[in-house]
């Protein structure tokens, strides 16, 4: 019997710990992974746009299927049903009742929001001219109608704000509702009252819709199909996708890996104690990633897969090369001559992982921490415990025959070197004719949608003519009313820009909530009742209007010019106020007032803003600090970041590895032929990705680092002269089909960083032990070598 | 047999000739037409104003739905209506209209715009029609079937074949606006 092993007690409080730590923990699998742990002001604003922003709040709701009146029919009852819900801030499909109440306030409160109140306008030249252009807009079919306004608003402010709103061309409507051009699908725009990234809401405010859509498609006995996006839809189809696939990747490759270790051992008692390793891994990773960060990532559960590959083979190495002796012996043997090459290995990849502590990007950074611990837990469970906990007879099926007829094919293996050489070149070839497309550089690379998701949302985006807003007007100051003002001061240039057809329109919290100073001024420009009157005489001189009939374009005047200012509380009821809490911000003491710009629809300007313009326009008049910022841009610039980073992080870790090696292995020519092989299956793989069509992203990278770490466990095995070369070979294959296995998982999901990862580091392991071995030494006897007495 | 064979001649004729047949020929000679460009002039007469306002300039039209109104007297501006969708430019603004926004407007436009391209089924989705006249000199008179159109009182298009000379509009509230066509400034 065996002394009780302080070890194996540490080692039972200290799971104990885990497990509960892990239990415990938070667990997240919102979109937050990809966003910047520190961002700078500048992506501080990007995330605060993407997690709260106008945009991350909008729905985008079609209806398909059935014909063009049922849709039209249940796009009203859809409407109605969503308009209730107070998750909702509003709903448009189009129908003329979504906009009555904004239009009455902007009809009870036109001289003060109107841009065309100046004191100018309400000279007697000025009425004239205003008054004018409003009868030669009698003179047409729209008249008829605009006349029922004329005796309250001569000078036509309501057209003017009206215009002002409606830059952009409306959806096309049909059936009175908004339709995609073909006519094909009823449109409508929700916005939640959530915020974006507020996944929970998100995916109840989904729910709402589909059950309203359930029940009006039961009340018009009526099937049609419902389509939904926007980033909300998209947040709540990730997590799920994650959650899912981080679930189904679990089992798949613990399965697999079950199966392998089933079949290798043929012993379930070898199986379950081959576990130990990697459930403690997990435990470590896991509880902690918890500690360190408070939360753990979904992705980061997706990546830790990989550590089942990893730290299963530690204990492969343990009891393939233990077997067969007496237990004494065999534990001698384990600590003498393969535990200090496990450890060299174990040491390797922690490096590696190590390397990935410092990335701003959370999920890397999880990755890092999470395989670090986990890696180092397996081994010093592996060298510590499992052998204690080995039964007194523990045996595992011999696997010496597969160790020989590895050692067959390992003799034939240096054969391969001409063909090594050539694969190499021919892999350097490819990398340098495409060394043009080499990456990827878009954030969206990142994205965890599927591609049909994004191309839907794309086609209904055009299809509403709502475009995503990618350029954004930024004016901060210390106080809402300054905010306010400085918006006021770009909004003038602005307004120049689009005389310019520089863009087609803008947004701003101004437009509903102008600041008190020009609320005050609009009001000044309001002559009082009697001087209005005198002067609208004059002005209807040769215009075909009686006085007498503007007489409640007096009254309005004149309650406009002596009302109290709007405040924002004023604007309840209306959409515009959820408009204004998106546009009008406090972040600590500062206020930020964002413009949304929109682009120039007409085919002439179809590229887009050109944003130098804007920017040399603003820079010149600022009260307030005003900038212009590049959503798209900034994103793809912080993914820029994070690939940059990836790539320093990796040479980083890689220069770790090699140094460890040299200090370990003492000799620079042993160090250079452990790595040569993992960087020939380095290159081999980005060459094979290249050529199938995929840019790189930074989990390729990182996917590449990892090949290094953990390639270098094999490299080592072969350049230490081994007392059982077959036994050795052996535990090598079963330990590189595991690690294959578990990336290899991993490559088949649907998380792109979960996929770019597995099928970089997949092929990767498998050609550094393939390359190791046709570029190693003279290869061993066939045979283990007879057990001669260690000196050490 | 001759006389009999006519006869069925005949009678087969008759058969596919209902009663609007006339109305029928003058859509489908509206339909023909893919591109027309008339100059008009608008007198409109409204009960706010002391006198009529009266404007003139160019009418184009492209087949099926794009109609353009270019106003050059007294102040130049253009209206274009494109798939239900109404553009309206004045001096450097420009606003676009929903005609779905705007459901008071939409009849008049209709109308016009239905005439202009001969479909007879979208018009009496809206109108109830009254043919007058013949093809050569003929009196349209269109009196809205919806309820919520009935600011409308009726609207009279005359024309000659596929002509349209001028188009009437008459108000519940008395207001009317005429519209005369006339030649396009190239040929007069």
């Amino acid at each position: 019997m065996r002394r009780p092993a302080a070890a194996v007690w540490v080692w039972g409080v200290l799971a104990a710990l885990a497990a509960l730590i892990v239990v415990r923990a938070r667990y997240s699998a919102d979109l937050s992974a990809f966003l910047p742990r520190a961002p700078t002001a500048s992506q501080r604003l990007l995330v605060e746009q993407l997690r709260r922003g106008v945009a991350s709040r909008m729905i985008i709701v079609a209806i398909g299927g059935s014909n063009a009146d049922i849709r039209a029919r249940l796009s009203r009852a859809l409407r109605d049903r969503l308009h209730a819900d107070p998750g909702f801030v509003s709903v448009e499909n189009g129908a003329s009742a979504t906009a009555r109440r904004d239009k009455a306030f902007l009809f009870a409160h036109r001289y003060l929001l109107s841009a065309s109140v100046t004191p100018q306008r309400f000279t007697v030249a000025g009425l004239h001219t205003a008054i004018g252009n409003t009868l030669d807009l009698l003179a047409s079919p729209v008249g008829l109608f605009a006349q029922s306004l004329l005796p309250s608003d001569p000078t036509g402010e309501m057209t003017t704000l009206l215009g002002d709103m409606s830059h952009n061309r409306p959806p096309r409507t049909e059936h009175g509702v908004w339709v995609s051009p073909k006519g094909h699908l009823a449109l409508l725009l929700a916005r939640t009252r959530a915020a974006g990234a507020d996944t929970d809401a998100q995916e109840q405010a989904l729910e709402a819709i589909h059950r309203a859509f359930r029940a009006c498609e039961a009340q018009l006995r009526t099937h049609a199909r419902l389509e939904l996006t926007g980033p909300g839809v998209f947040a709540v189809a990730a997590r799920r996708n994650i959650v899912r696939s981080v679930a189904r990747l679990s089992l798949v490759s613990g399965g697999l890996i079950f199966c392998l270790l089933l079949i290798v051992y043929r012993s379930l008692p070898a199986l379950a104690l081959g576990l130990v390793p990697v459930a403690s891994g997990a435990l470590a990773g896991v509880s902690a990633v918890a500690l360190h960060f408070g939360v753990v990532q979904g992705v980061t559960l997706g990546f830790g897969v990989t550590l089942i590959g990893e730290a299963v083979d530690y204990s492969i190495y343990l009891f393939v090369q233990s077997r067969g002796d007496g237990r004494q012996e065999a534990d001698a043997r384990w600590r003498r001559s393969v535990w200090p090459t496990v450890r060299l290995g174990m040491l390797t990849s922690v490096f590696g992982f190590a390397s990935l502590l410092p990335s701003s990007f959370p999920g890397l950074a999880q990755l890092g921490l999470y395989s670090l611990a986990g890696v180092l837990a397996a081994g010093l469970v592996t060298r510590f415990v499992l052998p204690r906990l080995l039964p007194a007879r523990f045996a595992i099926r011999d696997l010496t025959p597969l160790g020989r007829g590895a050692l067959r094919a390992l003799r034939r293996a240096p054969l391969g070197r001409s063909a090594l050489a050539l694969i190499a070149v021919a892999a350097v070839a490819t990398l340098y004719t495409h060394r043009e497309h080499l990456w990827n550089h878009r954030l969206a690379a990142l994205s965890p949608i599927p591609l049909p998701a994004q191309r839907l949302d794309a086609t209904l985006r055009a299809d509403l003519r709502a475009p995503d807003v990618r350029y954004l007007v930024v004016v901060s100051a210390p106080d809402r009313q300054a905010a306010l003002r400085g918006a006021e001061a770009a909004g003038q240039e602005l307004a120049g820009l689009i005389r310019h057809h520089v863009l087609s329109g803008y947004e701003s919290p101004a437009q509903y909530l102008p600041s008190r100073t020009l609320q005050r001024e609009r009001q000044g420009s309001l002559p009082p009742s009697d001087v209005l009157h005198h002067r609208l005489t004059k002005a209807l001189a040769g215009l075909p209007l009686d006085a007498s009939t503007l007489e409640p374009f007096l009254t309005d005047v004149e309650t406009e010019r002596t009302a109290p200012l709007l405040t924002r509380k004023d604007l309840e009821g209306t959409s515009f106020a959820s408009m204004v809490d998106a546009l009008l911000t406090q972040e600590g003491a500062q206020w930020r007032a964002l413009l949304p710009l929109e682009a120039p629809t007409s085919a002439a300007h179809a590229f887009g803003i050109d944003i130098a313009r804007v920017r040399a326009a603003l820079s010149v008049a600022a009260p307030a600090r005003v900038t212009v910022f590049d959503l798209k841009g900034e994103a793809d610039a912080l993914y820029l970041t994070y690939l940059r980073e990836a790539v320093r992080l990796s040479l980083g870790g890689l220069a770790a590895i090699v140094l460890l090696l040299l200090a370990s292995l003492r000799s620079p020519l042993r160090v250079a032929r452990v790595v040569l092989p993992l960087f020939l299956a380095v290159l081999v793989v980005a060459a094979g990705l290249i050529a199938l069509g995929v840019r790189l992203t930074l989990l390729h990278v990182i996917g590449m680092l990892l090949i290094v770490a953990v390639g270098s466990n094999y490299a080592l095995f072969f350049d230490r002269p081994s007392e059982r070369p077959s036994l050795t070979l052996a535990s090598l294959l079963i330990a590189n089909a595991s690690t294959v296995l578990g990336f290899g998982v991993l490559a088949f999901s649907s998380v792109p960083v979960l996929a770019d990862l597995g099928r970089t580091v997949a092929p990767g392991t498998l050609l550094a032990l393939v390359f190791t071995a046709i570029l190693a030494r003279e290869p061993p006897p066939d045979g283990d070598a007879p057990a001669k007495a260690d000196p050490a | 047999m001759w006389l009999l064979c006519l006869g069925a001649l005949w009678h087969g004729a008759a058969a596919t000739a209902p009663p609007g047949t006339s109305l029928d020929r003058l859509m489908r000679l509206l339909a023909q037409r893919r591109h027309g460009e008339v100059t008009f002039v608008e007198r409109d007469t409204l009960a706010v104003l002391t006198r009529p306002l009266v404007s003139s300039g160019l009418m184009i039209y492209d087949a099926p739905d794009h109609l353009e109104k270019r106003t050059l007297e007294p102040r130049p501006g253009s209206l274009i209506l494109d798939h239900g969708e109404l553009t309206v430019k004045r001096g450097d603004r420009t606003y676009h209209l929903s005609l779905n926004d705007y459901p008071q407007v939409a009849p008049y436009v209709d109308a016009i715009a239905d005439t202009l391209s001969g479909d007879r089924a979208a018009l009496e989705r809206l109108f109830e029609l009254k043919f007058a006249g013949s093809l050569a000199q003929w009196t349209l008179t269109l009196r809205p079937l919806d309820k919520r159109h009935s600011h409308l009182l009726l609207i009279l298009i005359q024309g000659a074949r596929d002509d349209i000379r001028t188009v009437r509009i008459f108000q519940t509230n008395g207001d009317h606006s005429r519209m005369t066509f006339g030649p396009p400034p190239a040929t007069r």
